[in-house]
C-alpha cells in the first residue's frame, strides 16, 4: 500500500461567524496528484494554509509525511512547497535575483545554491528570462517563476493554490506538462482549482469540498459515471423542437439541461433496478411513438462541472 | 551554468538574505541617492566656506553643531522614518507568508530590515570621514568630541530605527501609529527616569544606565514586532509568539 503523505483528520476552522472548514477529513498517497476542488469560499485556501502551517486548525489533526503541522511546523515547512494564488514579487527585481533571494532564504549556500537555481530555472524554462524584471513577465511566466520559487527547497509535497488561474491555453498546457514531470520526479502534488476539466485530466484523484466539508473523494470517472445518478442525453429532432420539450415536461424521469436549436440536452434518470440499455431503447421507442422525428439520440459524457453541480444538488436535497 | 554564477562561495553567503536584498534595493532608491548627494553637497559647502570664514572657537563650534544637526536629521529622523514601511509593505504585497514559509524566522526578517536601514545611515556617516579629516587637519575640531557625536548619532539611529521597524509590524495603520507613540512614550519616560536616577552615578555611569534602559526597551519593541509578524503569518504553537509590550 502506498505511503500516506497528507493526512487531514476532522479539521475545523472558524473565522468569527464563518465556519470555513467543518470536519474535513481525507488522506493522499505519496507520489500522487490530487485535485482539490470547490467553489469560491468552499474552504480550499483555508485548508491549504493549514496544511503549510500558515494557519492552525481550531480542532483536528493535519499530518504531512507523518509530521503534525502543529507540533512540527519547521519539519513540515522543510517538506512542503507552497505556491499561493498571489505573486509576491519585489519591484525592480529581476528573475535571477528573485530566485537567488529565495534560495538564500531557504539557507542554500555557495555552489549548492547556484546549482539548485540553475536546475530549477532549467526545469521551469526560466533561463531565457533570467535578466528580465519580474514586473514585466506575463501571467504564465509569473506562474512559472512562482513554481520555480516553490521548487527551490526541493520539497516532497507541492501545494499549489489555483496555479492555472488566468493562464492562456498554451501556458496551461505547459503547466500540465510540468505537473506530469514533477510526478515522475516522485513529488506529491496537491492542486486546488475551480477549473474542473483540467484537474480531471492531470489528477490521480479529486477531492471535492463544499462549505468546508468533503463531498466526494475519487477519480474523475467515479464522479462522471459511477457516483451520481442520471445520464445526459443529446436528442435532436427534425422539425420544431417544441414537441420534444412537451414530451420532456410530461416525463418526471427527464429534465432539460440545455435547450438546443433542434432539440435538447436532457438529464435522464433511470428507475431503480433499471437497465441502462433497456431504458434507453424504451425511451427512444416512446419518442418515436409520440411522433417525434428523432435523427440524433446519443449519450453525452457528463462533464466534470455538471457532475459536480449534480452531486452538490443531490447532497443538499 | 548561468553567467552570473561562475564564482566560488560568495562572501554574501554569510549574511541575512533580507539584509542583502533590502540594502541592494535601498542603495538604488531615489531617497537614499538623493539624500546622500545632498549631504555630500552640504558638507562640501560647510568645509570650504564654513572653515574659511570661521575665525573664533565659538564660530567653529557653531558650524560644527550645524554640521551634525544636518547629519542627525537625516540619520536619526528621516532615515528611520522609512522603517514604518518595512514590514507593512510585506503585508500589503502578501510576501510575509512567503518569507516565513522559508527557513527564515520572523527575527531574521526583522533583523534584516533593521540592519539594512541602519547601514544606510551608517554609510552616510562613514562618507563624512574625508570632511572630518580635512577639518581635523585644518585644526578646527576636537576629534574626541566629534567621535562621541558620531557614536551618539549612530546609537540614536539604532534606537529610532528599532522603534519604527517594530511599529511597522502592526497590521493596521492605526496599530503602527499607536505602537510608535506608545513605544516612544515608554522610551522617553523610562529614559528620563533612568537619567534622573543615574544623576549621581557620574556621566559615564549615567550614560551606561540610559543605554541599558533604552536597549531593554528596544529589545521589547523588537520581540513585540516579532510576535505580531508571527501572528500575521504563522499561527503556530511551536513558534515564539507573545507580545511583551502588552505584558507591560
Amino acid at each position: 500500500m502506498a505511503e500516506t503523505m497528507i493526512k487531514v483528520e476532522n479539521v475545523h476552522r472558524r473565522f468569527r461567524n464563518v465556519q470555513a472548514v467543518g470536519g474535513l477529513s481525507f488522506s493522499c498517497a505519496a507520489n500522487s496528484v490530487v485535485g482539490f476542488i470547490g467553489a469560491n469560499g468552499a474552504g480550499k485556501t483555508t485548508t491549504m494554509r493549514m496544511m503549510v502551517t500558515l494557519d492552525n486548525p481550531d480542532h483536528g489533526l493535519i499530518e504531512m509525511a507523518g509530521y503534525d503541522t502543529l507540533a512540527h511546523p519547521r519539519e513540515v515547512r522543510n517538506l512542503v512547497g507552497w505556491m499561493p494564488d498571489h505573486y509576491g514579487a519585489y519591484p525592480n527585481m529581476d528573475v535571477l535575483d528573485y530566485m537567488d533571494f529565495f534560495a538564500r532564504a531557504y539557507h542554500l549556500r555557495g555552489t549548492k545554491r547556484r546549482a539548485r537555481i540553475d536546475e530549477v530555472m532549467d526545469f521551469t524554462e526560466l533561463n531565457r528570462l533570467a535578466e528580465r524584471p519580474c514586473q514585466t513577465l506575463s501571467k504564465g511566466e509569473k506562474q512559472r517563476l512562482c513554481l520555480g520559487r516553490t521548487l527551490l527547497s526541493d520539497p516532497k509535497v507541492l501545494i499549489l493554490d489555483e496555479p492555472a488561474a488566468g493562464l492562456d491555453p498554451k501556458a496551461r498546457l505547459e503547466f500540465k506538462n510540468l505537473v506530469r514531470q514533477l510526478k515522475q520526479m516522485g513529488k506529491t502534488l496537491f492542486i486546488s482549482s475551480h477549473i474542473l476539466s483540467e484537474l480531471g485530466e492531470m489528477c490521480d484523484s479529486l477531492l471535492f469540498i463544499d462549505a468546508g466539508r468533503l463531498v466526494h473523494h475519487g477519480d474523475a470517472d467515479s464522479l462522471t459515471n459511477g457516483s451520481v445518478e442520471g445520464l445526459v442525453l443529446r436528442i435532436l429532432t427534425k422539425g420544431a423542437p417544441e414537441k420534444l420539450q412537451q414530451f420532456i415536461e410530461q416525463h418526471e424521469q427527464m429534465a432539460v439541461r440545455e435547450n438546443l436549436p433542434k432539440g435538447a440536452s436532457v438529464n435522464f434518470v433511470i428507475e431503480d433496478g433499471g437497465n441502462v440499455e433497456d431504458s434507453l431503447h424504451e425511451l427512444l421507442q416512446t419518442l418515436l411513438a409520440h411522433g417525434i422525428e428523432v435523427y440524433d439520440f446519443h449519450r453525452e459524457p457528463k462533464r466534470l462541472e455538471d457532475a459536480f453541480v449534480d452531486m452538490l444538488t443531490i447532497k443538499k436535497n | 551554468m548561468l553567467k552570473r554564477f561562475t564564482g566560488e562561495r560568495e562572501f554574501s553567503d554569510f549574511f541575512n538574505p533580507i539584509l542583502l536584498r533590502e540594502l541592494k534595493r535601498a542603495v538604488r532608491s531615489r531617497f537614499f541617492v538623493g539624500a546622500f548627494v545632498l549631504v555630500q553637497l552640504a558638507m562640501i559647502l560647510f568645509v570650504t566656506f564654513g572653515m574659511a570664514t570661521a575665525t573664533t572657537t565659538g564660530q567653529v563650534q557653531s558650524i560644527s553643531a550645524i554640521f551634525w544637526v544636518i547629519i542627525g536629521i537625516y540619520v536619526v529622523v528621516l532615515n528611520p522614518l522609512m522603517g514604518f514601511n518595512a514590514i507593512a509593505q510585506e503585508y500589503r504585497d502578501g510576501r510575509h507568508e512567503l518569507l516565513v514559509i522559508t527557513q527564515l524566522n520572523t527575527n531574521h526578517i526583522l533583523l534584516g530590515k533593521l540592519f539594512a536601514l541602519n547601514i544606510q545611515g551608517w554609510l552616510t556617516v562613514l562618507s563624512l570621514a574625508p570632511y572630518l579629516t580635512v577639518r581635523y587637519f585644518a585644526g578646527a575640531i576636537n576629534p574626541i568630541q566629534e567621535l562621541l557625536t558620531v557614536a551618539g548619532i549612530l546609537y540614536a539611529s539604532i534606537i529610532a530605527t528599532t522603534l519604527t521597524v517594530s511599529s511597522s509590524a502592526a497590521r493596521t495603520r492605526w496599530g503602527r501609529v499607536v505602537f510608535f507613540l506608545f513605544g516612544g512614550f515608554l522610551l522617553f519616560l523610562f529614559s528620563g527616569m533612568a537619567g534622573t536616577a543615574a544623576a549621581g552615578a557620574g556621566p559615564i555611569g549615567g550614560i551606561a544606565i540610559l543605554i541599558m534602559f533604552q536597549s531593554f526597551f528596544s529589545f521589547l519593541f523588537f520581540m513585540s514586532a516579532s510576535g505580531m509578524l508571527n501572528r500575521q503569518a504563522v499561527a503556530s504553537a511551536a513558534v515564539f509568539d507573545t507580545t511583551p509590550m502588552a505584558a507591560l
